[in-house]
């Protein structure tokens, strides 16, 4: 009975212990965050976001993204243009409430991680990469997305006069669940 | 005259200013919302100031050409100029970290009409009606 014991108690141990790791990569969001994209005209932030995050520096296979942005959460500065933006025209918040980002690979690069994955906006789907950085528990990252890919907006009368291309900027602190 | 108006500015945009300030109190609680750090109570006493001397010095320079008229006129221009100020506050665009502009011209806007009604309200107390106008 001793005998069959041993090996029982080490397997349970590994067990728990393979658990704890996968634990140690699922982090949740808190407070803080920045969602904030930045063109010629408009600028502003998006102040709502939730999803789940697994991360391990150290095991980037093992690593996943999926987040989402409340399109109702924007917020240009300006009332009527946020419900210009929340509109039928731009991101049509009723039928699209939500931004989303799902990775597919994680990769390592020499001046932090890239992600690639897919964007959903205005319920159009386009593969993109991320360039990201993780230190200090907050993940922080930028790029640029054409608002036209994504079917947000269009390039005539007075929508013409909104940029195109929005530099959008991620600031994510989390803490391990 | 112009030291009447002078007066009639100081005291009207005083008041003006001081109705902002329980008007923004009255907004911010029962909305919810807060833009102090937008408009500042002195802020609020300081605009409706400088309205009500420019609108003196309109009435001052006004009255020299339209004598009897003055009073029609300028309250006609008056608030149209007033009007015409509602657009500002639709235009400003708020730091993003300020929660719910879209009531920021509910806030602003009833404070645009304050130096007129008070300057209205306050008049008879610094000059006679007009008897040319009531013959």
């Amino acid at each position: 009975m001793k005998k069959l014991l041993v090996p029982i108690a080490f397997a349970a141990v590994m067990t728990l212990s393979a658990f704890a790791a996968v634990n140690s990569m699922d982090w949740r969001i808190v407070d803080g965050y920045n969602i904030a994209f930045t063109s010629k005209d408009p600028s502003g932030v998006f102040k709502t976001m939730h999803g789940d995050i697994s991360f391990d520096p150290n095991n980037l296979d093992a690593s996943k993204f999926n987040v989402s942005v409340d399109v109702n959460s924007i917020n240009t500065g300006n009332g009527m243009r946020n419900n210009k933006a929340k509109g039928e025209k731009f991101f049509d918040a009723d039928k699209y409430p939500n931004i989303t980002f799902v990775s597919t690979k994680m990769m390592k690069t020499p001046s932090g991680f890239e992600t690639k994955g897919t964007l959903t906006m205005h319920g159009v789907q386009k593969e993109i990469t991320i360039p990201f950085t993780f230190a200090n528990n907050t993940f922080a990252g930028s790029f640029s997305v054409n608002r036209l890919d994504y079917g947000v907006g269009d390039d005539k009368g007075m929508s013409a006069h909104v940029s195109k291309d929005l530099r959008i900027d991620i600031s994510v602190p989390v803490a391990k669940k | 005259m112009l030291k009447k108006c002078f007066f009639l500015a100081l005291v009207s945009g005083l008041s003006a200013g001081v109705a902002s300030i329980v008007y923004a109190s009255v907004y911010s609680s029962s909305m919810g919302v807060d833009f102090s750090k937008i408009v500042k109570p002195s802020g609020l006493v300081g605009a409706s100031e400088f309205g009500t001397l420019l609108a003196a010095a309109g009435y001052f320079l006004g009255s020299k050409f339209l004598k009897a008229n003055t009073d029609a006129v300028f309250n006609i221009l008056f608030l149209l100029l007033t009007f015409a100020s509602c657009v500002g506050p639709f235009a400003t665009n708020l730091p993003v970290t300020v929660s719910n502009p879209e009531l920021f011209p509910g806030y602003v806007i009833p404070m645009h009409f304050f130096p007129f009604m008070l300057w209205v309200v306050m008049k008879p107390f610094f000059m006679k009606p007009d008897t040319a106008s009531a013959d």
